[in-house]
């Protein structure tokens, strides 16, 4: 009995061993074929996403109802702000009526070749794991609505991350906030170029800006284009803090409380009218949500960027017409 | 023999439910909840789950299963594999090896062990990642971490005791 007793104990030490020499080996593995790994794990993903889709749209509806409840006690503080705003925004407006229209005879002088129009795919966040270690989300969507590794992800505002893991149903995103983010980045005020780089703070820092960059707390950082991994332009955030060479950017986005994001097709290459005929469908998933605010950002996100018509349409269309 | 059977199957079903339930509480955690700056101190949930387990019912978290709450952790929030392998690992057996002093303790008691558990467990957290990303971690949202861990003990255990008394045989009518 004792002997028995003893032996368990062995065997129960033994496998503490095993499984801390497998959990190093994983992390080994890890480093050295990230193909294997990222598999399993996408896999695992794919299977669980439906399931924490479920439980994050009580979790965010309850959210939601104590938002509701904060907002009605400064109704009235938050009319007035917003009839303000409404009043620079009209400004603005009349502004930017005045410049597009400058710009559009201007670029018909300059024989300018406009970009593209690009896809958005509008989807929820399932999972928030920006810890203390990992800044990233959880996606609903995945390869089956056509999104791709690299492909840059928007918020309402601005920028606020990239795919780096793609399953059939799921996908992930890094934020701008995690350690091994980095945006290639201009300011916008002064055209200085830097990068910006996460490090897993809520405040990324700005690397390789010039000693005497001109640069002040407030300025507009957009992403400057280079490298190709983003196009330039996007907005990003804004310098809240420099100190001995260290300077601070708060993100446009509030990374924490993102429920919806789009995520946006740049690639000139890909195959455009694929992943905007996958649109529908996941638009329509949405919608099925509920949420009012939904239905808001689809049609700023899609309205304007997209024709009357789909655009997956239009080309299926185009070689017949083309022929006759 | 079949009655026997169905006991077995019976009590077999509910010796899984602390695993299942552990592995679950991995998956509840990284629910979106949209609360500002809540993700660097997000609780970890699961951690409460194997204390309690740990403390009360060893034989019912094998150290397997303590393995995959590891990874499913790891798989769920994007971090390298094994990393939270280890955190829990260590963590379940350094708490299972302290075991005497906390089983059949008061409620505070327990609770200060916990937090104990939590602090030991959330430092190694941040070795094993500073290690792994060779950079020095952020520290301050970890006392918020290990704060937040240790508060909501309470709620975790509560759920866990109504477990508990689900995973002990029930009197069977002769």
């Amino acid at each position: 009995m004792v002997r028995l007793v003893a032996l368990r104990g062995i065997v129960q030490r033994f496998s503490l061993v095993i499984l801390l020499l497998a959990a190093f080996g994983l992390m080994m593995l890890a480093k050295v074929d990230t193909v294997l790994i990222d598999t399993v794990r996408t896999r695992v993903t794919d299977v669980l996403t439906p399931f924490m889709e479920l439980i994050a749209e009580p979790a965010s509806t309850i959210a939601g109802v104590v938002e509701d409840a904060q907002e009605l006690t400064d109704l009235r503080a938050e009319n007035a702000y917003l009839r303000q705003e409404n009043r620079t925004l009209r400004q603005f407006q009349e502004i930017a009526y005045r410049l597009e229209a400058e710009n559009i005879s201007l670029r018909s002088l300059m024989n300018y070749r406009p970009d593209r129009p690009h896809a958005f795919l509008t989807a929820r966040v399932v999972a928030d794991n920006s810890g203390a270690f990992v800044r990233s989300l959880g996606l609903n969507v995945g390869a089956i609505n056509g999104v791709e590794s690299g492909q840059t992800v928007l918020g309402s505002r601005g920028l606020a991350g990239r795919i780096v893991q793609v399953g059939d149903r799921s996908a992930r995103v890094l934020l701008l906030t995690d350690l091994n983010m980095r945006v290639p980045v201009m300011l916008e005020r002064s055209r200085e170029r830097a990068i910006l780089a996460g490090d897993n703070t809520g405040f990324p820092r700005l690397l390789y800006l010039e000693d005497e960059a001109d640069v002040a707390v407030g300025d507009r950082l957009v992403t400057s284009g280079h490298g190709g991994m983003y196009p330039a332009g996007l907005p990003v955030g804004n310098v809240v803090a420099i100190e001995d060479n260290e300077v601070r950017v708060r993100p446009i986005e509030e990374l924490d409380r993102l429920e919806l994001v789009r995520i946006v097709d740049f690639d000139q290459g890909s195959d455009e009218a694929q992943f905007i005929s996958s649109l529908g469908a996941v638009s329509f998933g949405v919608r099925g949500a509920g949420a009012g605010a939904v239905d808001g950002i689809q049609d700023s996100a899609v309205a304007p960027v997209l024709p009357a018509v789909p655009l997956a349409e239009t080309l299926a269309e185009t070689p017949p017409a083309a022929a006759q | 023999m079949s009655t026997s059977l169905l006991a077995r199957v019976d009590q077999g079903v509910r010796n899984a439910v602390p695993s299942l339930v552990t592995l679950l509480f991995v998956v509840l955690s990284v629910v979106p909840l949209r609360i500002p700056l809540f993700g660097p101190v997000s609780p970890l949930l699961a951690l409460a789950c194997l204390y309690y387990w740990g403390v009360h019912r060893p034989d019912l978290m094998p150290l397997v299963v303590v393995f995959l709450v590891g990874i499913l952790h790891d798989i769920l929030i994007g971090a390298t594999l094994g990393a939270h392998a280890v955190v829990y690992l260590v963590s379940y057996w350094l708490l299972v090896s302290q075991r005497r002093f906390l089983s059949g303790r008061n409620y505070l008691i327990l609770w200060w062990g916990f937090l104990l558990t939590a602090m030991m467990a959330v430092a190694l957290e941040w070795l094993v990642f500073s290690a792994l990303e060779q950079h020095l971690m952020p520290v301050e949202p970890l006392f918020f971490r290990v704060l937040l861990t240790a508060a909501l003990f309470p709620l975790v255990g509560w759920i866990m005791i109504q477990l508990h008394r689900f995973v002990v045989p029930q009197p069977r009518l002769a």
